[in-house]
């Protein structure tokens, strides 16, 4: 394994001294016990299916980070689309959609999570991309919101 | 290290440490900033007012890698003589190196208003303006403290289970949160007490003369009067009187809050400035001091010029008080309700000892201590913020066993920690463990009556423990 891979695992796997990082919304948002986690990524699932999606092959667990941002940039273009073919109406339902996904998920865990990340790894690769990760993530609630209300009433 | 960079072709002027370089169309073409080899990380322009458009600004800060949030721009006033541009631009670059850098939490977008939604296909870049962000690690909330959420004027904030929920796209952001904050654990690093402190040191230092200092709205444009400089806040409601007096101590000769009705806010908050400017004026006239020294046109020469530590941060009410105190060799007794800071009272007849009141006191003012077979409630005059939190906290509010009162009294400021209420405790008959307050097991027995005497005798005989409760 490469530097790059052994510092992904040290940081992100499952480890002796356990994860200094746990790439999972779950973790941070539900406590493990009375099947909390189970439930969580059921009801996250099921809300995945309802924007018509599903995972397909071997994935990442459905709350992790990689397949959490995968949805919203799935989202992301369904907008731009909407926008290009001039269906503004769509475009504004997409974005909600976006709002809602990002402020009750990845805005939720992902400064924590990058936090931990950084101080694990404040000069690595990974402490730079966890704070190039929270700056989007941050950045991104406040605009789509910001854009959404600047639509609403027109 | 900090630039100055001015919009035009004036001669270079000293502002101490920092180069200043003049570029003719700065407001015009922000973008000639990258042509300048700037290699600082703070920045201070001299930019003509509404010749430049802010997010370009922004976008030209972000290219040549230095925060936008930390940059300070004056306006560049016609006519304005360079002995006063060169004291405001030492204020300013003083203010600029004390700012400590802001985190993604701190922006928060303002858009282009009216965008259609055409324009949707290309949205707006928005201007970043600072924002309040909370430290929960020094947050009371857990011990029930609400003070963001009584203070804020557009429900930004909430409390749910022990937690302050803080809305940013709600906030407007007018900063009243960070001056109420009794645990000073919500902070805008576009105006921190720290960045405060230093742009008012360094202009007490750059002119000689008395000059007199205004605090007043960083989004509004008032007009510019001799011998006064400007201090820039979030809003001028966010300022307690105490930073006024704290002015006059430092050694400037007049210090006023301008409410924000007067610059052009929208927030409508000019209440609260209004308020803190007759709670200063007040103050100085207990003391016997000249009270026109917070409003009047003429500076007059300063009462002091001492130092105080952290003059802008939080509990520096009861120090300036003292100080001043100092000054006008006589203590007072005032009472204003903009004070900020409070004495609590507490109506011993009434009082069961419970303890809520210290519990979810955020700055132990208040504590509750047990000593043997007694407890009591004591209060420290020094770390009352006027919060208010203990009030709602007391179960026997309604009978009026707790009140506070926004107070100036030296003479209790000095004798320092002192005793409210204290009672005996009721033992357990088995361990000899403390069940609780005598008063309090008295006040159960009263709301009980005598149909569930038995209980009360049995709650006030035996612990939890020993009576298997846990």
């Amino acid at each position: 394994m490469g530097p790059l891979e052994v510092e992904y695992v040290r940081l992100f796997g499952v480890g002796m001294g356990g994860t200094p990082a746990t790439p999972t919304e779950s973790y941070y948002r539900v406590p493990a016990r009375d099947g909390g986690i189970a439930h969580f990524i059921s009801s996250l699932q099921r809300e995945y299916r309802s924007m018509g999606l599903v995972s397909v092959g071997i994935a990442e667990s459905p709350d992790h980070i990689s397949t959490e941002m995968e949805v919203m940039s799935y989202l992301c273009g369904l907008e731009v689309e909407a926008w290009e073919s001039d269906q503004g109406t769509l475009a504004l339902d997409t974005l909600s959609l976006e709002v809602r996904f990002i402020k009750t998920h990845l805005a939720m865990w992902v400064p924590e999570f990058c936090a931990s990340a950084r101080a694990a790894s404040a000069s690595g690769f990974y402490g730079r991309l966890v704070d190039f990760a929270h700056a989007y993530v941050v950045h991104e609630a406040d605009y789509v919101v910001g854009i959404v209300n600047e639509a609403a009433p027109q | 290290m900090t630039s100055v960079v001015v919009c035009g072709d004036r001669p270079r002027i000293s502002t101490g440490e920092a180069d200043v370089v003049a570029v003719n169309g700065l407001c015009r073409d922000p973008r000639q900033l990258a042509a300048l080899g700037i290699d600082a990380t703070r920045i201070v322009l001299v930019l003509h007012p509404h010749s430049y458009n802010l997010q370009e600004v922004q976008t030209a800060l972000r290219g040549i890698d230095i925060d936008p949030l930390g940059a300070q721009i004056l306006d560049a006033v016609e006519g304005a003589d360079d002995t006063t541009l060169a004291a405001a631009l030492r204020g300013l670059v003083a203010r600029s190196s004390a700012f400590a850098g802001s985190a993604p939490e701190h922006a928060k977008p303002v858009l282009a208003r009216e965008v259609t939604r055409r324009g949707f296909l290309r949205p707006p870049a928005p201007v970043y303006i600072g924002a309040p962000r909370v430290d929960h690690s020094r947050c009371a909330a857990g011990n029930g403290c609400r003070a963001c959420v009584g203070v804020c004027p557009r429900d930004a904030y909430q409390w749910q289970s022990g937690r302050v929920i803080y809305d940013k796209d709600a906030c407007a952001p007018c900063g009243r949160c960070i001056t109420a904050c009794p645990t000073a654990a919500i902070e805008n690093p576009t105006a921190t007490p720290a960045m405060i402190e230093a742009q008012v040191q360094a202009l007490l230092a750059a002119v000689k003369q008395p000059i007199g200092l205004r605090f007043v709205c960083s989004r509004g444009s008032i007009e510019s009067k001799s011998g006064w400089f400007d201090v820039a806040v979030s809003c001028s409601s966010m300022v307690p009187g105490s930073w006024l007096l704290a002015c006059l101590l430092l050694g400037a000769g007049a210090a006023t809050v301008v409410p924000c009705t007067e610059s052009g806010c929208p927030l409508q908050l000019d209440d609260r400035a209004v308020e803190a400017n007759e709670f200063a004026t007040s103050t100085l006239a207990a003391f016997g001091l000249d009270w026109l020294m917070v409003i009047g046109e003429e500076i007059p020469e300063p009462i002091a010029s001492g130092s105080i530590e952290d003059p802008f941060g939080l509990h520096t009410a009861p120090d300036v008080m003292v100080a001043l105190s100092a000054v006008a060799g006589q203590k007072i007794d005032l009472v204003h309700l903009a004070a900020d800071m409070g004495v609590v009272e507490i109506d011993s007849s009434v009082c069961t000892l419970c303890g809520q009141c210290a519990a979810t006191c955020p700055t132990h003012a208040l504590t509750e201590i047990y000593d043997g077979d007694t407890v009591s409630i004591s209060f420290d005059p020094s770390a009352c913020v006027n919060c208010v939190q203990c009030v709602p906290a007391c179960p026997e509010l309604q009978r009026g066993a707790i009140s506070v009162s926004g107070r100036v009294d030296v003479g209790l400021l000095m004798e320092g920690r002192v005793t409210l209420n204290q009672g005996a405790v009721v033992t357990c008959e088995v361990c000899g463990k403390a069940i609780a307050p005598a008063p309090m097991m008295e006040r159960i027995g009263d709301i009980l009556g005598d149909e569930f005497e038995g209980t009360t005798t049995m709650l006030a005989s035996r612990c939890l423990d020993c009576r298997g409760a846990r």
